[in-house]
């Protein structure tokens, strides 16, 4: 059909026919088509077509078919509205009047159905909890584990401790002889033995502070260790070959059964097999005093007493005010109980700790590859002396030698730091002034804050917008794709409350 | 249009007046508490509601579900029908609503496309066979808008607003819809015409 030829186009005529035009412009196309014979056969085409479709029945609908009328005239409306409601005793209570009605086929009654259908969205209701409360819960789990992985673990004391004991129980029974560490007026020859449980009592200042000593091979010593009930695991390194030396070195204050049980102990001990423990110990002080001037002096006193030495001392503060004082003191291991006893009267104690860090094993293997370097260095000499008779042999036994001596003389320099280390203990110092408020007579500077102030202002403005960027940055992405997961469930559920919840709404209205 | 007005002390008098009234009226009369108001609209309206689905759907069973779903969604979102628009109107929108709900579900399942059309078990004259098969050949956009048009009765604006489209092209999809039906039927079953 030429449409350009036509005053209507064929959508149009389509359109009149089905009562779609209306007025002036339908009357045309009514005359229109009574006269075009194209635009006539069009319009049968589409009534022809319409009746054609008539031919495509449906059977009524089964649901009429059903006694199901009955079923909802039997309801009145507020039966019906109860329906909805979500206790199933509502529901359970509307049952009867469809147990009058006939059963016919699957379709009993309406109402049954409609209840049913009615009730089946509440038995997927646990599914739909269950499934929102584990991605609740799987969001929880994730934001919480991803904060926990930014936070650095931290070492427990027990953990050390613990550590301490694996190492201790992996050693093996055959170390080798150390030197006697200088300044610590303790020698190791061969013998040595551990103290596994010391406590010590931090307040009796005379007192070394050793109140139990077993030196004990056994493995139930070292897991006796374990369970130490004290801060920090203390060990000390006492030489035993040497008893008499060392017991009248002790201070008087010594219970007289730690000397007994030193007796006993002693004759026991196959020092041979006994790995030695080599603490490196540390601690922590922190005081308040009154008098910073004086704090100080005792201080210096106390150093001075136990042969210690000053790593670092900082004060700060003025005179008025609260001065602090932080000092690194390093004081001969065996001390460093006395020590830190005489330093506690100093003042208010804030805070304690102390720590022990076990070197032993280090030690053990340095030495090892200490005496496996002499005895390549005694081989290499022999060979210089004995074998080689070419110069070039000579050359090379020369260099390898001075390589070798390199190295021992490296690793007797490290084993001779550890010593130190482990001899001289170190004690973090901060002593804290009582505060005491000075009057400042001086005017505050007026002019110069409001300055200040504006410029603090736009600093900070601008750090909490950068803030924000940075935050969006950074947690941008999980929550966008929190929010994606979590998106079509809500959505779902918010759907399905509503539902529940409107015809009671409706209920309140009618009512 | 002009809803009738309801008087809340009013006394609601027996079906045969029901079934003189108007569907909007019915409606409000059923959500002040007669739920013989709603028996009316039931009985009025299953019939298109089930042929709806039934000619959208293979599944003879599911099309009576859906049915049963859309006389429980109006009675679930009673509160929320405000009679600016016709009952027939707003039962349409529920219906193809639900319809498009099950099409999503269904596709989700990969139900068999194939049509299953079976003359022995179909009790209806042969030609509605003819139809069907004609009407499943058309593209789903242009069956939904003739299935519309010519059994649920709605007009061009009525349609347009249910299928969120613009009027014209409403028109012209249904102008391609009956052409490309015209010419599927004609090889199909040319005695057809001759009947007709």
């Amino acid at each position: 059909m030429n449409a350009e030829l036509h005053e209507f186009q064929p959508e149009e005529v389509m359109a009149y026919l089905d009562g779609e035009i209306t007025g002036e412009r339908a009357l045309a196309l009514a005359d229109h088509i009574e006269q075009c014979p194209e635009c006539a056969s069009l319009a049968d085409d589409f009534r022809s077509l319409s009746q054609q479709l008539i031919a495509w029945k449906i059977e009524s609908s089964p649901l009429l078919e059903s006694p199901a009328i009955q079923g909802v005239d039997a309801l009145t409306a507020e039966e019906a509205m109860g329906a909805f409601k979500s206790d199933r005793d509502s529901i359970a209570a509307l049952l009867p009047a469809q147990e009058s009605a006939p059963v016919v086929g699957r379709k009993s009654s309406l109402l049954s159905s409609l209840l049913d259908f009615i009730r089946r969205p509440r038995v997927q209701g646990p599914w739909v909890w269950a499934l929102a409360s584990a991605c609740a819960a799987l969001l929880i789990f994730s934001l919480l584990s991803l904060r926990m992985l930014r936070v650095a673990p931290s070492q427990s004391v027990l953990s050390s401790a613990s550590r301490e004991t694996k190492t201790q129980n992996a050693k093996p029974d055959q170390s080798p002889t150390i030197g006697a560490p200088p300044n610590s007026g303790l020698s190791i020859g061969g013998h040595r033995a551990r103290s596994n449980q010391v406590s010590i009592d931090g307040l009796d200042a005379a007192d070394n502070s050793v109140n139990a000593i077993r030196a004990n091979s056994s493995q139930e010593a070292a897991s006796a260790a374990k369970v130490d009930n004290l801060p920090v695991n203390r060990r000390q390194y006492i030489d035993f070959s040497r008893t008499d030396s060392h017991v009248s070195r002790e201070p008087a204050g010594l219970d007289t059964s730690v000397h007994s049980e030193l007796a006993t102990k002693v004759d026991t001990v196959d020092t041979a097999t006994v790995p030695v423990q080599m603490i490196e110990r540390t601690a922590s002080l922190s005081l308040t005093v009154k008098e910073m001037d004086a704090a100080r002096a005792a201080i210096e006193d106390i150093e001075k007493r136990h042969h210690g030495y000053f790593a670092d001392l900082n004060t700060e503060g003025q005179s008025e005010a609260g001065r602090t004082l932080a000092a690194s003191l390093r004081v001969p291991a065996d001390e460093l109980d006395a020590t830190l006893g005489e330093l506690r009267k100093l003042g208010h104690l804030d805070e304690e700790k102390q720590g022990g860090e076990e070197v032993s094993q280090q030690h053990v293997d340095l030495e090892a590859r200490l005496r496996n370097a002499r005895n390549t260095e005694k081989r290499l000499t022999d060979l210089l002396t004995k074998r080689a008779d070419k110069l070039k042999d000579v050359l090379d036994v020369e260099r390898e030698l001075a390589s070798t001596r390199e190295e021992i003389e490296r690793m007797e320099a490290q084993l001779r730091n550890m010593e130190k280390q482990v001899s001289y203990a170190s004690i973090d110092l901060k002593l804290r002034e009582e505060y005491k408020p000075a009057l400042n007579l001086a005017p505050p500077a007026t002019g110069a804050r409001p300055r200040n102030a504006l410029v603090d202002g736009y600093k900070s403005a601008a750090e909490s917008a950068l803030g924000l960027v940075l935050f969006l940055f950074q947690e941008g992405p999980t929550i966008l794709f929190w929010l994606l997961v979590l998106f079509f469930p809500a959505r779902w559920m918010w759907r399905k409350l509503r539902a529940v919840v409107a015809p009671k709404q409706s209920l309140a209205g009618a009512l | 249009m002009r809803m009738p007005e309801v008087e809340f002390n009013q006394p609601f008098g027996e079906s045969a007046s029901l079934g003189a009234m108007l569907d909007e009226r019915l409606l409000l009369i059923f959500r002040m508490g007669n739920s013989e108001a709603f028996s009316e609209l039931f009985r009025r309206y299953s019939n298109p509601v089930y042929g709806f689905f039934r000619r959208r759907l293979e599944n003879l069973a599911r099309a009576e579900e859906l049915a049963q779903e859309t006389f429980v969604a109006v009675l679930r979102g009673i509160e929320r029908y405000e009679p600016r628009a016709t009952f027939r109107t707003y039962l349409n929108g529920i219906a193809m609503k639900i319809l498009m709900a099950e099409r999503r579900k269904s596709a989700r399942r990969e139900s068999p496309a194939a049509a299953s059309i079976d003359p022995s078990t179909d009790s209806y004259v042969e030609a509605a066979i003819w139809v069907q098969r004609a009407i499943e050949q058309l593209d789903d956009d242009h069956r939904d808008i003739l299935l519309l048009r010519e059994f649920e009765q709605l007009t061009y604006d009525e349609i347009a607003a249910l299928l969120r489209l613009p009027v014209n092209t409403v028109r012209s999809r249904l102008f391609r819809a009956r052409t490309a039906l015209k010419a599927f039927l004609l090889p199909l079953r040319p005695e057809m015409r001759n009947e007709t």
